[in-house]
């Protein structure tokens, strides 16, 4: 064997989408392999929205003074905004849940030292929660307008929206990256962490997903608009609901406020992300039973 | 380039660290316990897995690491073979430094790790899995099922190749590992532990597969890491002893057992092995080393080895110690030094202990 004829070449853009495919396609598979989870997973978006269209057919009157820029429907709002978070959410916690997936199923070793690296396993994992994202703001959307006649799409720029959405999740992975780095900084590495758990806490009050921020003390508010979820869920609710353009200013706003936020927290992950697989290197921590 | 692997005062320190309460009682904000943890983590003592290791390995040759469990076997190939990084020295593979060359260094190796779960995908056939592995690592479709077919031979899964992994015995999906090893063919092999677990037919069916094929054939240059004493002897074209990150011996097995040609080893076949019997045999005079080996936990039957300047003398008064400890002795022969006995000179103890 001629020690310059390797068998095993460097990874081309093929072998790594091959690999990212694969780990997408063991994903689902998983998903859906145990049926009565996956229906109650599907249930479970129905009941949400259920949920919030009579909570906000009950207070929706209350609301409507602080409506005004979004339509003035609270329960398509609502819905939006659980909708959105779905995608923001698997920004946020896509990148830690996959390096749980691959420590604890000791797949990153055999990631490791194949031509293609871990990058590829957790890609695979991540396209998923982004895939069933999908799945579930699909299912918000379509059956909120359908059962429940929530006023989305009429005029809508869609455009924007899908823009507010991806500067958002652009900003969002940034965080995602430094929850995930907290597994081996910080030894969380039983599937939480502290900066979703935080991160995740602070979106949910503050950050206008359930309601706007103008209902909120200034001291809250004030924290809120340090979430770059805050402006993503503002624009894009802006375009869909009211039908809000690029040129509006407080859309255009809420966007350079995201890309300025995505400046900030991309390469601060990147640092703490490629730091903390250094340390799992050098702690033999890459997968459990090493 | 003589050399495949050149090892350079390599060093690997752990933190002693302690274990992460499963049920903590935290619920979703168990990163509280790991970061208190963290702190006593911060203070904790290193201990030294791996301590200042030089070596050598030759282009083509079949190299074993023996050493007991915990002897830094594992952490050396994994410092090796790029999983950790070294805390001080360093080594190259193939010319490549690990630490400075890391990617070319993985297109050099193959590694085989023991235990039965890693990377494997549980839902997939034993087939599936093979297959998996061979377009991860870019191997052509048309070589890769030729591959995965000689190696199910191999291995001896072929009539179980369409099972799922959770459907096999444990020693199958070891097969299962250590086929997935030989579907890729590089010019470095590390193998750790790879008979772990398996039946004795299988484990030879895959010694002389190593040997014949990966070594003689092909020509790869194979580390293989064993705590069998046989294992080493069998397949090793030289063998390098280690205990307590150190390598305290290294040569051909012929070399290494010619340190203690000078000794006797006398081996009594008895019942009634136990702790105590050990120790009386130590303390009689001219006994340099004994060692024991129990084939029946019932009976404590088995099989004592002791190492002696002067066998004729000591015979007697090791049989007397044997009968006073309720033995019954059933076989005396001389023996010849093994590999075992070479480790038991140079640390005092056995390697399976």
């Amino acid at each position: 064997m001629s020690e310059q004829d390797f068998e095993v070449k460097k990874a081309d853009w093929r072998t790594v989408l091959w690999a990212v495919w694969a780990n997408f396609r063991k994903a689902i598979m998983g998903w859906t392999f145990f049926l009565p989870n996956f229906i109650m997973d599907l249930a479970g978006i129905i009941v949400n929205i259920g949920i919030f269209y009579f909570l906000a057919t009950f207070t929706g009157s209350a609301m409507a003074s602080y409506l005004a820029r979004f339509g003035g429907d609270y329960a398509a709002y609502i819905v939006l905004g659980i909708a959105f978070n779905a995608y923001l959410g698997a920004s946020l916690n896509s990148f830690y849940n996959s390096y749980c997936m691959g420590y604890w199923g000791c797949a990153f070793e055999l990631y490791a030292t194949s031509p293609v690296g871990i990058k590829a396993f957790m890609a695979g994992s991540i396209l998923f929660d982004y895939f069933v994202s999908t799945i579930s703001v699909l299912f918000y959307i379509l059956f909120g307008v359908s059962a429940f006649g929530l006023g989305i799409g009429r005029g809508a720029d869609l455009g924007v929206a899908v823009l507010a959405i991806l500067l958002g999740m652009v900003a969002v992975i940034g965080i995602g990256l430094i929850a995930a780095s907290t597994f081996t900084l910080l030894n969380a590495k039983q599937w939480s962490n502290p900066v979703t758990w935080i991160v995740n806490f602070l979106v949910g009050l503050v950050s206008g997903v359930y309601f706007p921020l103008e209902v909120l003390p200034e001291w809250a508010r004030a924290i809120g608009y340090m979430l770059p979820q805050t402006y993503a869920y503002d624009a894009a609710r802006m375009a869909l609901l009211s039908g809000a353009s690029i040129t509006n200013p407080l859309v255009t706003s809420d966007l350079s406020r995201l890309v300025m936020f995505s400046f900030i927290t991309v390469p601060i992950g990147i640092f703490f992300f490629k730091r903390s697989l250094r340390k799992a290197e050098k702690d033999g921590t890459l997968s459990r039973w090493s | 380039m003589d050399y495949a692997i050149e090892v350079f005062n390599l060093t690997k320190k752990f933190k002693k660290v302690k274990k992460i309460p499963t049920e903590a009682g935290f619920g979703d904000a168990h990163w509280i316990i790991a970061l208190g943890l963290k702190l006593k983590f911060l203070k904790a003592q290193d201990i030294v897995a791996v301590d200042d290791v030089n070596l050598k390995v030759r282009k083509r040759e079949l190299f074993g690491l023996l050493g007991p469990n915990g002897a830094g076997k594992t952490t050396l190939i994994k410092c090796l073979s790029t999983l950790l990084i070294p805390d001080e020295g360093t080594a190259t593979i193939n010319g490549y430094d690990v630490l400075k060359e890391p990617d070319k260094v993985k297109r050099c190796i193959n590694l085989v790790g023991s235990g039965h779960w890693v990377g494997f995908d549980w839902g997939l056939t034993v087939k599936e899995n093979l297959e998996f592995f061979a377009n991860l690592y870019g191997l052509k479709p048309s070589l890769a099922k030729e591959r995965i077919d000689e190696v199910l031979e191999i291995v001896g899964l072929k009539d179980r190749q369409k099972e799922v992994p959770g459907r096999i015995s444990s020693g199958m999906r070891q097969r299962m590992i250590i086929a997935k090893g030989f579907l890729i063919r590089t010019p470095v092999f590390f193998m750790d532990e790879p008979t772990v677990g398996l039946d004795p037919v299988s484990a030879k069916d895959i010694r002389v597969y190593i040997k014949e094929k990966l070594s003689g054939e092909l020509g790869e240059t194979i580390v293989l890491t064993t705590h069998y004493m046989h294992e080493a002897e069998q397949l090793c074209d030289r063998v390098a002893i280690m205990d307590k990150g150190k390598i305290v011996a290294c040569g051909t097995p012929l070399e290494l057992k010619g340190m203690i040609e000078t000794e006797e080893v006398v081996e009594i076949e008895t019942i009634n092995i136990g702790t105590r019997l050990i120790d009386e045999i130590s303390k009689i005079d001219l006994v340099q080393n004994v060692a024991s080996h129990i084939d029946d936990p019932v009976t404590s039957a088995g099989t004592i080895r002791v190492h002696t300047d002067d066998a004729e003398s000591i015979l007697p008064m090791v049989l007397q110690s044997i009968e006073r400890n309720g033995g019954k002795v059933l076989h005396v022969s001389a023996s010849q030094p093994t590999l075992e006995d070479v480790f038991m000179k140079l640390t005092g103890k056995g390697l399976v202990e």
